[in-house]
């Protein structure tokens, strides 16, 4: 299902490009531009994401019905995948967007000119690396870059580990060296004068495990955590050895990653009750298992409190 | 090749066996903890990883060259050497050595495991034990190893006593000291009756052939030296290019269970021996009077040869990997092949039973890269795993 999303959308779930794109029509960011952000649809999709996730667990309790990736395929064929998920309530919706302006007002406070391609802006098909189709992400990666090429873009800032991991590492393993530059949005921020003010607020981190095993951005974070004098507890799985949300697996199975996440959430709650997160797909399933319990931020959402 | 949707069942279905979620809990809990002072107490362990590392690409890669020179030297000091490429072999040569109706004691060994020795044994009208606690409660559970060091995690104390009744104890269920004390009184009887006692090898020095074997509960001192013949076998990768560094893989390994230093750490050249009458040197004084040692390819060379498993035959078999794996501590070993379980035994399978056995398993990793920060081998499990999402899609779609 989701890889024929893939296919048909050129994104995991079928989602409105005017929801894609509404963040950056607020913010009048210029199209053309040889610098872009790059949110590969990642935050939009939250929502999105997790009104299905929620849907497919429901049916892998049933009994007899058995694995997600199956019902997929069985509800391509009788209804239009769309109707049978619920929209996402437009709050949801809205911290997304909110997400998507903190990253991009944040990059223009320290005067980064950047552009974005708005509808024409690509997935980065990740998600089927990860699932192991490595022929079909070959080609949907070829794509990304040829347009990248075509639209003459230099430099990509992303804004979340899959992409950055997808970009940064992926892509030229599978292409050989890309003509544009990857920098994540958190390795900007951190090398520059960036401030903040935000007194008496305290946050337990959640490394990324992207972030923090596959590139290494483990002081970047806390430096920006710092700048905006934000106080921050470190977990016993914490940096190199931070634990996995389960997200990864919430498309085989939702009650496995759901169990993952719950214990994660286990040992989170013992050093506070409010976490820090920086990943979209992070954020979905550690929210899944904390429920009202906790409050999860991402670190945009705490960078957009602190500048204001 | 199984499906997905089969291993997310027997997945599930992991995750409500109470006995083993309370023994994976309890594991973890008691386990993370005691490995990660060990070695923040033992810094020198990192410096010895490296070493044995680099030890180990140097065997991997002129593996030809080192079975011939451990062979040579395990018969300079008077062992027997045995290749054996096929569980066949193995097999054969286990009939020639230790024939029928004799009573074999075992030390817990993967390889074994993964050669169903103790099953072969018993087949030719043999009486086997398993001597290692968890190991022989494994045994009469006639489940499976659980996690590579401790296996029989999934068995609570209840179970506990509940099997050993079969062998005739009659103590209560919280009376864990009684049945150790049962077990070291049923076990004693045996070792001391044994023909044979069979252990595996932690590693194996080239240059004098000899078996390092590393444990705390002293059963591998009682297979190894009490019946008149002891047999070893190892895996080929096991081979390590000197004795230190062969001592050193012993204990890295030891360190990153947590059990350092271990209690007991043997090194065996050849049979027991003595030269105190005029300098002459006769075989089988106190110890067996025989030992065989069987270097065990198992695919392991052609694996090597072809390159994309190679990285996981640097693997020490401590076990870390399972225990800081979030699937592996929901699932432990049900998710694996028939033997090897978890990161590092989702790849062994793929080396031990096939691809197509590890193919569906590896869809169910997280791809988090815990597994490799946390091997003191440094091995790329994440990016074995990705081999093998690969080949389950390429054949599903074919």
């Amino acid at each position: 299902m989701f890889i024929d999303n893939v296919r048909r959308y050129k994104l995991p779930l079928p989602v409105e490009a005017r929801v894609l794109t509404s963040w950056a029509h607020d913010l009048k960011i210029p199209r053309d531009k040889e610098v872009v952000m790059y949110t590969g649809g990642l935050y939009q999709l939250v929502p999105y994401i997790q009104s299905t996730i929620n849907y497919l667990e429901g049916l892998e309790g049933k009994k007899g019905i058995g694995l997600a990736v199956k019902i997929g395929k069985a509800l391509r064929k009788v209804i239009d995948f769309t109707k049978v998920i619920a929209k996402p309530s437009g709050d949801v919706v809205k911290r997304q967007m909110d997400i998507l302006k903190a990253i991009a007002i944040a990059l223009r406070k320290i005067n980064v000119d950047f552009g974005y391609l708005y509808e024409e802006e690509p997935y980065s098909g990740v998600l089927l690396h990860d699932l192991g189709m490595e022929d079909e992400f070959e080609k949907h990666a070829k794509l990304v870059v040829d347009l990248f090429k075509e639209r003459g873009v230099k430099k990509v800032i992303t804004i979340d580990p899959h992409s950055t991991y997808a970009l940064k590492h992926l892509y030229p393993k599978f292409l050989g060296a890309t003509d544009f530059d990857v920098v994540n949005y958190i390795e900007i921020l951190a090398k520059s004068d960036f401030k903040g003010k935000c007194e008496g607020l305290s946050y337990v981190i959640h490394d990324p495990c992207i972030y923090a095993r596959y590139e290494n951005l483990i002081e970047e974070l806390r430096s920006i955590v710092e700048a905006l004098n934000v106080k921050y507890v470190e977990p016993e799985n914490s940096r190199e050895l931070t634990y996995c949300c389960g997200g990864p697996i919430e498309v085989l199975s939702p009650r496995l990653a759901k169990k993952v996440a719950e214990r994660r959430i286990e040992e989170l709650r013992r050093y506070g009750k409010r976490i820090l997160v920086a990943c979209p797909i992070c954020y979905a399933n550690l929210k899944r298992a904390a429920g009202e319990e906790l409050e999860i931020h991402d670190l945009s959402e705490i960078i957009a409190r602190c500048l204001t | 090749m199984r499906s997905a949707r089969e291993i997310a069942e027997v997945l599930l279905k992991a995750l409500e066996d109470k006995g083993l979620q309370a023994g994976l809990d309890k594991s973890i809990l008691n386990s993370i903890p005691l490995i990660k002072g060990t070695l923040k107490r033992n810094p020198y362990i990192e410096d010895l990883a490296k070493r044995v590392k680099k030890a180990k690409d140097e065997v991997l890669g002129n593996i030809e060259y080192y079975i011939d020179k451990t062979m040579d030297n395990i018969r300079r000091f008077k062992g027997v050497a045995h290749f054996a490429k096929t569980r066949e072999e193995v097999y054969k040569i286990l009939d020639e050595v230790v024939g029928s109706e004799k009573m074999v004691v075992k030390a817990k060994s993967m390889v074994t495991e993964e050669l169903k020795v103790r099953e072969h044994l018993v087949e030719r009208g043999n009486e086997v034990w398993e001597t290692d606690l968890g190991e022989l409660l494994v045994q009469l559970d006639k489940s499976k190893p659980m996690h590579t060091i401790v296996p029989s995690i999934h068995i609570t104390k209840e179970r506990s006593a509940q099997l050993l009744r079969e062998l005739g104890f009659n103590g209560g269920v919280e009376e864990v000291r009684e049945m150790i004390e049962f077990v070291r009184k049923f076990l004693r009887e045996r070792f001391v009756k044994a023909h044979v006692g069979i252990s595996g090898a932690n590693s194996v020095d080239a240059n004098s052939g000899a078996v390092i074997l590393v444990e705390n509960e002293g059963n591998i001192r009682h297979v190894t030296n009490l019946p008149d013949i002891h047999v070893s076998i190892a895996g080929v990768e096991k081979i390590m290019p000197s004795y230190i560094d062969a001592i050193c893989q012993a204990m890295v390994q030891a360190a990153n269970i947590g059990t350092y230093p271990p209690t007991y750490l043997s090194a065996i050249t050849g049979p027991s021996s003595t030269a105190d009458i005029e300098f002459i040197r006769l075989y089988g004084v106190h110890g067996p009077k025989e030992l065989h040692v069987i270097l065990y390819d198992g695919g392991r060379i052609k694996v090597l040869k072809e390159g994309i498993f190679a990285d996981q035959l640097h693997c020490i078999r401590c076990g870390r990997c399972q225990l800081e794996c979030p699937i592996w501590q929901l699932a432990g070993n049900m998710w694996g092949g028939e033997v090897y379980g978890g990161p590092m035994g989702v790849i062994w399978t793929a080396i031990t039973e096939g691809i197509e056995e590890a193919a569906p398993l590896a869809l169910f990793c997280l791809n988090c890269g815990k597994c490799k920060e946390v091997c003191p081998m440094d091995i790329d499990i994440p990016n074995m795993m990705s081999e093998l999402k690969r080949y389950y899609h390429d054949i599903r779609t074919s």
